[in-house]
């Protein structure tokens, strides 16, 4: 019982806290183009709209792995230590946040490909050669916190960093910081890694076909999406958070650079991306790699 | 009764060979192969409590100075964990086989399949180098015969897969030759023993059968430079013994390098190494970290579906290979799980695609599509399959992938890891692709009518769906026996109870991890309660900027996205596929092979260079009979 009311305590913050990020972005972003923009809260109107309209769809795959694809990230949710505090005591959290957010992807990839709409299938086919740019970056990373500290355990990384600034992994470990970051731009889809959206081009790809409650899940996705990979980034780079108030005032901060970067740059296409994310994130990872092999 | 080995064999046999004579009645067959595989589970099960028990039949023949040699079957650890994984798997297969024989599919691979079956016993017990060998070219040409099953374009992808199985058969009787005459046993285990103990004495001898035996297993399992065999021999062997051939027999390779060339590499091994590896194993480490890279890369470009899982397999090897290059008693524990899930996965996976084929006729992915909505258990059946290859959570494929890397890291072999990583990534966009093009997309109208597959072909399907998905709640139902093994091989186990697995950086309780799924997953679907009700509309009802695909003359079949699904990514990596690619090496091999041999020919068909020819070789024998 206490662990069904962690879980939707849990939960419940993980969406509104991605939710909000997504608001205040739309609010900097029109900010930065000299558009006076929508209320932050924005994108809960947005939501709760969504869930309040009438919605078509085309067979039972796409219910069911539209479930699917919300359930894995808000799995991947549980255990992002928010404050250092996990709800479901676990071990190597980092490793089932890792193994989680894909089941997310999947489900949502399996769900609009089932509305049968080339569009998205391209979105899609797009989305998952992007995922191959930049999970290889991002598990160099990884693999270079598990040669210095041998686990994976994302409440001791955190600890390791506990006492000031100058124990932050992003002084330590500062190329694999910026491998990160690059690849934590193209995770959360933004430019100039949003080829697999492109409006103007496949007229948003997977979420051509999504509609009324369908919409509103892939926003809740994708605002769960935000929570767990800033709170990645958080936890691992900037010391976590003693609290809940630290650790979300970080991320906020995190999603808050990522919108910048891309309010300046331009879409790639697909390759380029891919090619972009292995020689320049990839290659940075695996300076930090070296470095944390041979350098102890 | 005590003879439980012999006995199975025999009887596996007698069935195949009873079979042949029965070729009129297809059903009869199908229901002996049926019978022989439900008795050997039963011999199996009888085998558990006699482990190490031995087996032998005398025989009146002196071989290499042997006198009286003997055929001799043990119970071992390892050959029982493999010979328990295949003969379970083959009792699905064998359901699936029968209801896919009918009269329209039928193959008449049933005899030799019975066969092979014996030859698979044998192989896993053998305890001598003559058995090993004799079970080993049965399951040679009974595997060849069942891929050529009669039909030309098969006949050649048998030809191909036969040549180099020759390859490693040769190279194995060279080694087998080599052992016993250094070490005067025709002993497996008692021969490799020996040899281990050789490395300060002889090492090059011992890294010269370590070489011989290497190249067989790595044809036999299509490691790099050998990868190319699955894609024809799985694509064109029959649907059913595609299961088989990709989950089952492509890991004859794995248990004789875990069996033979691995205890070469143990305690008393005294030559270089690299972070305590010996140079030998890290080489082939990675060769198996290349191989899952590059079967990887070749699936994502493939539109034929059992090509495409054919790659997927050899992906799959690589990965076991790595973990099992460690040379330590995770890894084996790594290479273990991970061959039990494979053969699991890529079982469902296959015959999901047969049931498929069966329905439809049809192999190459864009003609397919759709096939979800009228097939809905082949569609779950590739869908956990395809969850447990990429190895998501609540799936079998978690704890394996999870192992593989464990096992990879402790060993601080991280730039091993990732190509390994990256064949993992990959495997989504391959995997992705299948489920896609077949299932998903727009179901073509000649298909309209097609019903779901027959009664038995889902039981077996649901079987396979039913052991993932409790395999990856329960890692212990495969974890219990992989440590028994462990225990008996190397006195060391994985920490793990039947819901969780120990590593070095991290534990996993996967029954926690797979409940917290499955509330997300209660969670979503009250969200999706609460909003407003949808209504269902159809396929072609979709958003096409206004226009009507109509009035374009475009039919669902035209909307359905499949053909060159990763261009973009596929020209990137084309320029290094195309130069890394054994084919183009080998036949360029057999290019050169037959200008010789045309050359030596037109010396023979012209008179005077003939002469010349023959009278030079007959000085130089004669210089050489005279100066020796």
């Amino acid at each position: 019982m206490m662990y069904a009311l962690n879980f939707v305590l849990w939960a419940l913050a993980a969406m509104a806290i991605g939710l909000l990020f997504m608001g205040i972005s739309r609010k900097l972003t029109a900010r930065l183009q000299r558009r006076y923009g929508p209320p932050f809260w924005q994108s809960f109107i947005d939501v709760i709209k969504a869930f309040s309209r009438k919605s078509i769809s085309h067979n039972f795959i796409m219910d069911l792995c539209a479930l699917m694809g919300l359930a894995g990230l808000l799995a991947a949710a549980m255990y992002v230590p928010m404050g250092g505090i996990l709800p479901f005591p676990s071990d190597s959290p980092l490793i089932l946040i890792l193994y989680f957010m894909p089941i997310g992807y999947l489900g949502m990839a399996v769900s609009v490909s089932a509305s049968g709409n080339p569009l998205a299938s391209i979105g899609i086919g797009r989305a998952l050669t992007l995922m191959l740019g930049y999970e290889i970056p991002f598990a160099i990373v990884v693999m270079s916190f598990i040669s210095n500290y041998g686990t994976t355990n994302i409440l001791s990384i955190m600890q390791a960093q506990a006492g000031g600034i100058e124990n932050w992994h992003i002084i330590k470990m500062p190329f694999g910081f910026l491998a990160s970051l690059l690849a934590l731009e193209a995770m959360t889809g933004k430019k100039p890694f949003d080829v697999m959206i492109a409006p103007a081009e496949i007229a948003s790809g997977p979420m051509v076909e999504l509609s009324g409650k369908f919409l509103g899940l892939a926003f809740l996705q994708y605002s769960v999406a935000v929570f767990v990979e800033t709170g990645l980034l958080t936890a691992l780079f900037l010391g976590g958070g003693a609290t809940v108030w630290e650790f979300v005032l970080k991320q906020f901060i995190v999603y808050m650079v990522l919108t910048l970067f891309s309010e300046i740059y331009a879409r790639y296409r697909v390759e380029q991306a891919v090619r972009f994310l292995w020689i320049y994130a990839g290659g940075l990872a695996v300076i930090q790699l070296a470095l944390n092999m041979y350098m102890k | 009764m005590t003879h439980w080995m012999t006995i199975s064999i025999s009887i596996a046999l007698a069935a195949g060979l009873l079979s042949f004579a029965l070729s009129k009645w297809k059903k009869v067959q199908w229901s002996l192969f049926l019978l022989n595989a439900a008795w050997q589970l039963f011999a199996v099960f009888q085998l558990w409590s006699l482990k190490g028990t031995v087996e032998k039949i005398k025989l009146p023949f002196t071989f290499l100075g042997i006198e009286n040699i003997e055929l001799t079957l043990v119970n071992s650890e390892i050959g029982y964990f493999f010979l328990m994984a295949s003969v379970l798997i083959t009792l699905i297969f064998a359901v699936f086989s029968f209801s896919y024989n009918d009269k329209k599919h039928a193959t008449g691979i049933a005899p030799l399949w019975t066969l092979l079956m014996g030859a698979n016993f044998a192989l896993f017990l053998s305890a001598d180098w003559i058995t090993f060998i004799a079970a080993w070219e049965l399951m040679g040409w009974t595997s060849y015969f069942i891929i050529s099953h009669g039909k030309l374009k098969s006949a050649k992808a048998g030809l191909y897969y036969f040549i180099l199985s020759l390859i490693g058969t040769s190279t194995l009787l060279a080694a087998v030759m080599l052992i016993i005459q250094k070490t005067g046993t025709l002993m497996l285990k008692e021969g490799i023993g020996i040899l281990s103990s050789l490395w300060t004495a002889d090492g090059s001898f011992v890294l010269t059968v370590a070489v011989l035996l290497t190249l067989t297993f790595f044809a036999k399992s299509a490691v790099f430079p050998f990868y190319m065999w699955p894609a024809k021999a799985h694509a064109e062997a029959p649907d059913d013994f595609s299961a088989f051939l990709s989950g089952v027999m492509i890991k004859y390779g794995v248990f004789g390098l875990m069996s033979m060339v691995l205890p070469l590499f143990g305690a008393s091994y005294h030559g270089a190494a690299i972070l305590g590896i010996p140079v030998f194993l890290f080489i082939l480490g990675w060769i198996g970290a290349f191989t899952a890279l590059w079967g990887t890369l070749l699936a994502i470009r493939e539109n034929d579906m059992k090509r495409l899982m054919a790659y997927s397999t050899v992906s799959n090897i690589g990965f076991i290979l790595a973990a099992l290059s460690m040379n330590t008693y995770f890894g084996l524990a790594a290479a273990l799980f991970h061959t039990v899930n494979h053969m699991v996965f890529k079982g469902g996976i296959f015959l999901s695609m047969a049931s498929v084929k069966f329905r439809t006729g049809e192999r190459e992915m864009h003609r397919l599509g759709g096939m979800g909505y009228r097939m809905p258990i082949a569609f779950f059946g590739f869908l956990i399959s395809i969850i447990a290859a990429a190895g998501i959570p609540p799936t079998s494929g978690f704890a394996s992938k999870w192992l593989v890397f464990q096992s990879l890291f402790n060993r601080h072999m991280f730039f091993m890891a990732i190509p390994i990583f990256l064949a993992s990534t990959g495997a989504f966009l391959y995997l992705y692709r299948g489920l896609h093009s077949i299932y998903l997309g727009q179901l073509s109208p000649r298909f309209k009518d097609i019903k779901d597959a027959p009664p038995l072909q889902s039981l077996a399907m649901i079987i396979l769906m039913l052991v993932m998905l409790a395999a990856g709640f329960f890692p212990g139902i495969i974890m219990g026996p992989v440590n028994e093994v462990l225990s008996a091989v190397s006195n060391q186990a994985v920490k793990a109870d039947w819901t969780s697995i120990s590593g070095f950086t991290s534990s996993v309780d996967l029954l926690i991890a797979g409940s917290v799924f499955l509330g997300a997953f209660v969670f979503a679907f009250i969200l999706f309660l609460i909003g407003k009700k949808r209504r269902f509309v159809e396929m072609m009802d979709n958003y096409t900027a206004g226009e009507t695909p109509e009035d374009w003359g475009l039919t669902p079949e035209d909307l359905h996205y499949a053909m060159k699904f990763y261009e973009p990514f596929e020209k990137m990596t084309a320029p290094a596929l195309d130069k890394i690619n054994a084919e183009s090496w080998f036949s360029q091999i057999t290019l050169e092979v037959s200008r010789f041999a045309n050359a030596v020919k037109n010396w023979f068909a012209s008179p005077h260079m003939g002469t010349l020819v023959m009278t030079l070789s007959v000085i130089i024998i004669l210089v050489i009979g005279i100066l020796l």
